[in-house]
């Protein structure tokens, strides 16, 4: 929990309230939830290191604070399978960037491990007016856009809270699989709820939190993106 | 504001005041500070009103005081019905002379705009200082039968009960005030909290929570001041004291009219589900349903489960009935063999052996086989509770002017009825399993014959939609009660 704290502290100091992609999955990692590995890569050489220990599949993605439409950019490349191709999906990034964007200051790649699709889920975050921080529960996609198929809880919860939460939403039957798909991993969502829960207790300084998505597998769940913003 | 939490001393003061001024009080007959002053009096002996009038020396034949200063002892509650820009100075006066606590009656604060809400901070502000915490303003009144307290206006002895009302809106704290106790629920107390400037919803909550008098509370709300105290406060109070709470202001027109009623703002619906939900606040549609669960609480006891049993006068009723458990969520139950071998023995040989049970034929016109009929229901352990669709023939009006059976004779028969009742009442307690009781008949009917179910501890539903729905609140409380001690 050290950690956490030590990251929001720092960006508090420095006045800073909307962490970076590298920087949120970290914090979420360190709240005890799986997450996809995401590095940052100063070269080619510390990107390919990178691979060895998180495994392949891998995505590279330009990181630049100057770029913030990273696909225009020709500064993503996913499903890298080994070494040669993320050594070729390097330069192509590289080559692309530096003629799009000639003045761009660039930190290097961010290496991510590709996650396998799963069943989406969006956890979510906020704070009430008049009953402070809330957490959110939905399947991704259409069902969180359109249906607006989502439940609520206050935080701090309960084990029962995150299974009720999860048992609401009218897309529950997705999660206990169809059409062949294997079923969902209950109790991983409703610990990923949990974690969540204690760790904005713990850090009031966090406004908003995004796990969009989370991949649902039958063995267990998976953030692939975290976005945090602080007061 | 609210960080100043309420003595006990200032709810003595406000629901048992020994000493009452009113101030504005007047002679013009039906005004309110007339009504006000002639009810307070009239319902306790042992307390004293004091009437406050600058130009009357007497109203309703009592002597009036010119200032509140000018009474001769101290003032435990001031009533205050002055127009709203005497307000603060009345305030200042009730300040000086020590009063400890009031109600402001007046209406022409918060709700009326940047003006208003300018005078409410005022007169908040003169109050927080002397020490007065206050209902309103913009409130109709508040009431604790207990000490036959009332500021409403009301005259008559009011009975005494055990569920206190509280609401954001004075007609609609009278309307279910005047509903429960047409269904035979006496109140405990009941106050129309206006727009909450000193007392709020959350401070009325934390009172009634520890109130040995209040066992079950109601509320209508239209915004809370603080929702995570409420939220706190109803987590810890639940699991003992059930909450029911009627909300509004979960659609975009609602939400514009509750702003523009109390100056509330609703904040998001959906928040407020989830706040209840989490600390079992049952939390109802609408009026109907408060005074249905809230009757439902005070006389039977909760289901263990969902699955019900329905016994009915024919088989439409029972049809409509189980459609109506099924889209709340309820479950019918599988008759066990031996309920069925018992019911074999009281019915037609052509009943069809199954929930819901037909009692179609002469079974369902004789009341003792009725009540064998049900008891065998309430037995049976795939069963938690019971829809019970009684004929018609049970009313007076139609046994006198159908089965003929001469006024006078209509006594003896309801003698009989109620011993039958009396003895299925133990069975309710027994099993612990509720008896929802509804008419072929729209309404209640006959409130002779409504009342004498009532004995029985029997929930009396207008019909099968309203009486699924109280069931699936009922049965929703008691998982969330059951998980609370988990």
């Amino acid at each position: 929990m050290n950690m956490i704290s030590n990251v929001i502290n720092d960006m508090k100091t420095a006045g800073k309230t909307m962490l970076t992609e590298i920087e949120a999955k970290q914090v979420i990692k360190d709240a005890g939830i799986k997450i996809t590995e995401t590095r940052l890569a100063a070269n080619l050489k510390e990107a390919l290191a990178i691979c060895k220990e998180i495994g392949f599949p891998v995505v590279l993605k330009i990181a630049s604070p100057d770029i913030t439409h990273k696909s225009d950019a020709g500064g993503v490349k996913t499903g890298l399978k080994d070494a040669k191709e993320v050594k070729k999906a390097y330069d192509d990034i590289m080559t692309s960037v530096k003629a799009k964007f000639p003045d761009a200051k660039i930190e290097g790649v961010s290496v991510q491990q590709m996650a396998r699709p799963g069943v989406e889920i969006i956890v979510g975050m906020f704070k009430d007016p008049q009953f402070g921080p809330v957490i959110m529960f939905g399947l991704g996609g259409i069902f969180v856009e359109v249906l607006k198929d989502v439940s609520f809880r206050l935080i701090p919860i309960e084990k029962r809270d995150a299974e009720q939460m999860i048992k609401e939403i009218k897309g529950f039957a997705l999660l206990k699989g169809y059409r062949g798909q294997e079923p969902a991993d209950i109790a991983a969502l409703a610990d990923v709820l949990m974690k969540v829960s204690s760790f904005v207790e713990k850090n009031p300084d966090i406004k908003e939190l995004d796990l969009n998505p989370v991949f649902a597998y039958k063995d267990s769940a998976v953030a692939v993106d975290a976005r945090i913003v602080l007061e | 504001m609210n960080n100043l939490r309420v003595s006990p001393e200032n709810w003595q003061f406000l629901f048992s005041p020994k000493t009452v001024a009113v101030i504005g009080a007047s002679n013009t007959p039906g005004s309110w500070g007339n009504n006000a002053v002639r009810a307070l009096q009239m319902l306790s002996k042992e307390r004293r009103v004091y009437p406050v009038n600058p130009n009357s020396p007497e109203i309703a034949g009592i002597k009036a005081y010119k200032n509140v200063k000018d009474i001769p002892e101290d003032v435990e509650n001031a009533v205050i019905v002055v127009p709203e820009k005497f307000v603060p100075s009345v305030m200042r006066d009730c300040v000086a002379k020590g009063v400890k606590s009031a109600i402001i009656i007046t209406s022409g604060f918060g709700e009326m705009g940047e003006e208003g809400r300018k005078l409410e901070k005022e007169i908040a502000e003169i109050a927080r200082q002397g020490g007065i915490r206050f209902v309103g303003p913009n409130s109709m009144g508040h009431a604790n039968t207990w000490a036959q307290l009332t500021t409403f206006g009301q005259f008559g002895e009011m009975p005494k009960g055990h569920v206190a009302v509280l609401a954001q809106s004075g007609s609609t704290c009278l309307k279910i005030v005047r509903s429960l106790n047409d269904s035979g629920i006496p109140l405990s107390n009941y106050v129309s909290t206006g727009n909450e400037a000193s007392l709020t919803m959350e401070d009325y909550l934390e009172y009634l929570a520890g109130d040995p008098e209040t066992k079950v509370i109601a509320a209508y709300i239209e915004g809370l001041r603080d929702g995570r105290r409420f939220y706190e406060l109803a987590k810890k109070i639940t699991p003992h004291k059930p909450i029911v709470v009627l909300k509004v202001g979960g659609t975009e027109e609602s939400a514009r009219a509750v702003k523009s009623h109390t100056g509330a703002l609703a904040g998001a619906d959906n928040v407020y589900t989830a706040a209840f939900k989490q600390s079992g606040v049952i939390r109802v549609e609408d009026d109907d349903e408060l005074i249905d669960v809230v009757y439902a609480l005070m006389n039977s006891p909760l289901p263990r489960n969902n699955r019900a049993g329905i016994l009915s006068i024919g088989g439409g009723p029972g049809a409509l009935a189980a459609e109506a458990c099924e889209k709340e969520g309820l479950a019918i139950g599988t008759l066990q063999p031996e309920t069925i071998t018992k019911l074999d023995g009281l019915l037609s040989t052509r009943w069809p052996r199954r929930n819901p049970v037909d009692m179609a034929g002469p079974a369902a016109s004789e009341m003792s086989v009725v009540m064998n009929l049900l008891s065998a229901l309430i037995e049976d352990t795939n069963l938690d509770f019971i829809l019970l669709i009684v004929p018609i023939i049970f009313d007076k009006d139609l046994l006198v002017k159908w089965v003929g059976i001469a006024p006078d004779k209509v006594q003896a028969y309801r003698e009989s009825q109620e011993k039958s009742i009396l003895q299925i009442r133990d069975k309710v307690e027994q099993f612990q399993k509720p008896v929802v009781m509804m008419w072929q008949w729209r309404g209640f009917s006959d409130p002779e014959t409504t009342s004498l179910f009532r004995k029985g501890h029997f929930i009396v539903c207008g019909n099968a939609r309203r009486a699924a729905r109280v069931l699936k609140y009922l049965v929703w409380y008691r998982q969330y009660c059951v998980g609370a001690e988990a």
